[in-house]
Order: C-alpha cells, then sequence, then structure tokens
C-alpha cells in the first residue's frame, strides 16, 4: 500500500497504553508520524482528533483509531505482515480473553497500589496483582519465552508496558514478583527477561529516572489523569 | 473427542448471555443451550468457564468467554452471513470503538440507575447514559436502520440487548430516552433491532424481566454484579 499517506500516532512518552501501540508499530516496521502530545490539554483540536481526550490516538486516512487493543489489532489487520494475532479463531479468542484479563485484573492493581494511601489498601493491591499475574503465567505456553510461544503477540505487547514499569512498584511501594527458578513465577520471569531486551520494548521506553519522577504525582495523589481518578472514586477505569 | 457443535453456557435472563445467544442465531449455528447460575461457584463451572464467567461458548473441547469476545470468536469461527464485523480494517476499528463505548459509557450507567439506592446517584446515572446513548446514536452512520448503515454488525448486538429492556429501567427508574431530535434515531433502530427473529427468541417475558432486576432495584441483590454495579463496574 504504498501510495496510502502513513499514519500518525498520537501518544504520551510516560503512557503506558500509548507504548503498547508504539510497541505494535515497531514491531510491523511501520513508517509513522510520531506526535508528543500533553492529554491533560483538552484543546478543541485535540478533542477532533481524541474524541475521549486520551492518548494513544492512530490516525490514518483522515480517520481516528483510540483504545490501544482497537488501535494494535487496527495495525494488525491494516498491515497484515508479521502478525501480531494469530489466523485461528480459537487462538485469536485465547489472546484477547488473557489481554482482557489484564485490563481487568492486572492494570486496576498496578495503580491502586500507587494511588491508595492506606497501608492497607496498598497492601491488597500488592496481594491482588501477585494473584492475577499468578493467574496468567499459568496461562502461558509452557515453552515461550513469550506468553503464546516464540512469537511476541497481542498479550505481550498488552503486559510489557506495565512490567517494566514494576521497578517504579518496587520504588515506592516495595512490590516484587518472587524470583529464583522454584518460584512460582518463574515463567512469568522468563518472560520478562525476553520481552524487556525485545528492541520494540528498549526504543519505546523511557529511563528509569524519568520514569520515577513522573509517577512521584501517583503517589503524593497529586495525579489528575482519568485513570488517577477513577481508582480513587473506585470506579472503572477509562 | 471434542465436539465441532459448541455449547453455549448462559443464563436466560442475562443480557450480556444474549449477545453470545443472538450471534448464534443470527449466522444459524446449531449449538446446544446449557441454562447456567454463573453464581453457582461449582468445580464443574470452573472447568467449564475458568474464570467463572457467563456467556461461555465451549467449541472444539476450548472454552470462550467475555461477551464481546463471544461475539468476534463466533463471527470468526463461522465467517457466513450476516458478518458481525465488516471487512474493512477501519471499519472494523470503528465497531469495536463503538462497541466498547456501549461497554464503558453506558452499560455501566444502566446498572448503576438501578443499584444506586439515592435519587441524586439514580439521576446521575440516567443523564450519564443518556449521554453515552446520544453519543453512540451520532456515530451511527447514513443510510440506516442498523449503526453501520446497511449492514447489521456487533455494535446493534452490543447495545441492542440491553436497549431492548429499557421498559425495565423505565419501570423501576423513569429512565426513558426522549423522543426529541438528538434520539430519535434511537427509537427507530431499537425497533428494527427487537424485530429481528434472533431478538424475538431470546428475549423473555416483559413480567419476568421485570421480576428479575426486582432485587437490583430494591437494593437487595448480592450478587458479584450488584457490588460490581455499585462502584461502577461491570463486566
Amino acid at each position: 500500500m504504498m501510495s496510502d499517506p502513513k499514519p500518525t500516532f498520537y501518544t504520551s512518552w510516560f503512557c503506558p497504553f500509548a507504548q503498547r501501540v508504539w510497541i505494535a508499530l515497531l514491531e510491523k516496521g511501520i513508517d509513522f508520524e510520531y506526535i508528543d502530545v500533553d492529554p491533560f490539554k483538552k484543546t478543541p483540536e485535540w478533542l477532533s482528533v481524541s474524541p475521549r481526550g486520551l492518548v494513544p490516538v492512530l490516525v490514518h486516512q483522515g480517520k481516528s483509531v483510540y483504545e490501544s487493543s482497537i488501535c494494535i489489532e487496527y495495525i494488525d489487520e491494516e498491515w497484515p505482515e508479521n502478525p501480531i494475532l494469530p489466523k485461528a479463531p480459537y487462538q485469536r479468542a485465547y489472546e484477547r480473553i488473557w489481554a482482557d484479563h489484564i485490563a481487568k485484573k492486572i492494570v486496576p492493581p498496578f495503580y491502586a497500589m500507587l494511588l491508595k494511601k492506606e497501608t492497607e489498601l496498598q497492601e491488597n493491591a500488592k496481594k491482588e496483582m501477585l494473584e492475577q499475574l499468578l493467574v496468567l503465567t499459568k496461562a502461558m505456553d509452557p515453552t515461550g519465552p513469550y506468553f503464546a510461544g516464540s512469537q511476541v503477540g497481542l498479550v505481550d505487547i498488552m503486559l510489557a508496558p506495565f512490567a517494566i514499569r514494576f521497578f517504579i512498584l518496587k520504588h515506592y511501594r516495595g512490590f516484587q514478583v518472587p524470583s529464583g527458578d522454584e518460584s512460582p513465577f518463574s515463567r512469568f520471569n522468563k518472560w520478562y527477561i525476553a520481552i524487556k531486551e525485545r528492541d520494540s520494548t528498549v526504543k519505546t521506553s523511557a529511563s528509569d529516572e524519568e520514569y520515577i519522577g513522573i509517577y512521584k504525582r501517583y503517589t503524593d495523589d497529586t495525579g489528575q489523569s482519568l485513570v488517577a481518578t477513577a481508582i480513587r472514586q473506585g470506579t472503572a477505569l477509562p | 473427542m471434542a465436539s465441532d457443535k459448541p455449547s453455549l453456557y448462559t443464563a436466560w435472563h442475562s443480557p450480556f448471555g444474549w449477545r453470545a445467544w443472538i450471534s448464534l442465531l443470527e449466522k444459524g449455528v446449531e449449538f446446544d443451550y446449557h441454562e447456567t447460575d454463573p453464581y453457582e461457584k461449582s468445580p464443574e463451572w470452573f472447568k467449564i468457564s475458568p474464570r467463572g464467567l457467563a456467556p461461555c461458548i465451549r467449541h472444539k473441547g476450548k472454552s470462550v468467554y467475555e461477551s464481546t469476545i463471544c461475539m468476534e470468536y463466533i463471527d470468526e469461527a463461522w465467517p457466513c452471513t450476516p458478518r458481525l464485523l465488516p471487512e474493512d480494517p477501519y471499519d472494523r476499528a470503528y465497531v469495536r470503538m463503538w462497541a466498547d463505548h456501549v461497554n464503558k459509557k453506558i452499560i455501566p450507567h444502566i446498572f448503576g440507575m438501578i443499584v444506586h439506592q439515592t435519587a441524586t446517584e439514580q439521576e446521575k446515572s440516567k443523564q450519564d447514559a443518556l449521554d453515552g446513548i446520544a453519543a453512540y446514536i451520532e456515530a451511527m452512520r447514513d443510510g440506516g436502520p442498523y449503526f453501520l448503515g446497511q449492514n447489521f454488525s456487533m455494535a446493534d448486538i452490543a447495545l441492542g440487548t440491553f436497549g431492548s429492556i429499557f421498559f425495565c429501567m423505565e419501570h423501576y427508574r423513569g429512565f426513558k430516552v426522549p423522543n426529541e431530535a438528538k434520539f430519535v434515531k434511537f427509537h427507530d433502530w431499537i425497533q428494527t433491532i427487537v424485530a429481528r427473529k434472533s431478538w424475538q427468541t431470546v428475549l423473555p417475558p416483559r413480567e419476568q424481566v421485570l421480576e428479575d432486576w426486582r432485587p437490583y432495584a430494591e437494593g437487595v441483590a448480592q450478587t458479584e454484579l450488584a457490588k460490581a454495579a455499585k462502584q461502577g463496574k461491570t463486566p
């Protein structure tokens, strides 16, 4: 599709949801324009590109796609080389089921751990995170190293940005995924090592210092994002 | 030997379950229906549906769950007409974005208006639901009668299941989608949707629907759904 204009990727450098789409674009080898936005500035121009005012947004041929998993499926279908999702219906459903698990069971405790003021609630979030990571780990292909086997797929991309931010949870909350060959998380740790050193992860990640700095506002309760507000109110994430 | 004939595990009263049920009916797929109470957390149930969620489709020895994932699976496993998602990648993204909108910006408020017990909270849920519905209508393509225009899709099923029982929200909370200009398209759309054979097959009698929602409206339901709905979180 050489005549089609290249897509524009609207992102914020610190946003893990946007990082997912960035990773997918790199994995596919797609030529794209990168625009960093401040999603807290809800200007009319920005809202015409992104109706929900959120990143990530992919604009292609004048049309906007938003929601990270929807962007990834769009990328996969519009540029079919180097597939991110498998072909068989059940394998596709399996990827979507575990991507949904990440969204509903892993992302919320990630933010709760940082945003909640009470130690008890932080501890509950840690416990929840480990429980749900274990469930995900058991769903992984036994050999790997990636979720479904030797190829990177949707679930890897959906989880990677959060996994590489786990050191922030350690820094602010003392959270750690247990290590060691005998640990029930050994398969998860094998996955993590493989995903962390992948080119697409390295190229889309900021420095440790930059992440530690930007996440401070969650821990001191000054976070203004819709995610922070939802966690504080105990409602569903946007 | 794993069967090629799918089994649908679902609860008769669940609009989430109707999404999967309607999808199978629309496709003309032969399937076994299993009436299920997903709150009965038996070991047998978890063998069928590992996260204990309904609807769940068992097909060729595998389980697919989460209603939106079920709809996509059904469309891909049985790619005959009607297609639940169109061919073009952008149109597919469009259907997914608006099905996601239904799940995040409409359904939680439908539940919210029922489970909240104070008038203030109920009124807020009603307004939020209407805002979500207004956005969905505005996103509808011209040509009608369906969300994408001439073609039926998963976006119609996503809202149309809940939309077909709005009488229940009216009964308990006085919720009505107005007849004014902004919402006229909704009424034309839902009438067309509900008239489809698949909807007529799954929709329970009106009295049964009202009775099923009563514990939620009266604040006595103890189900996980009730607890989640109070927090604005629905499956």
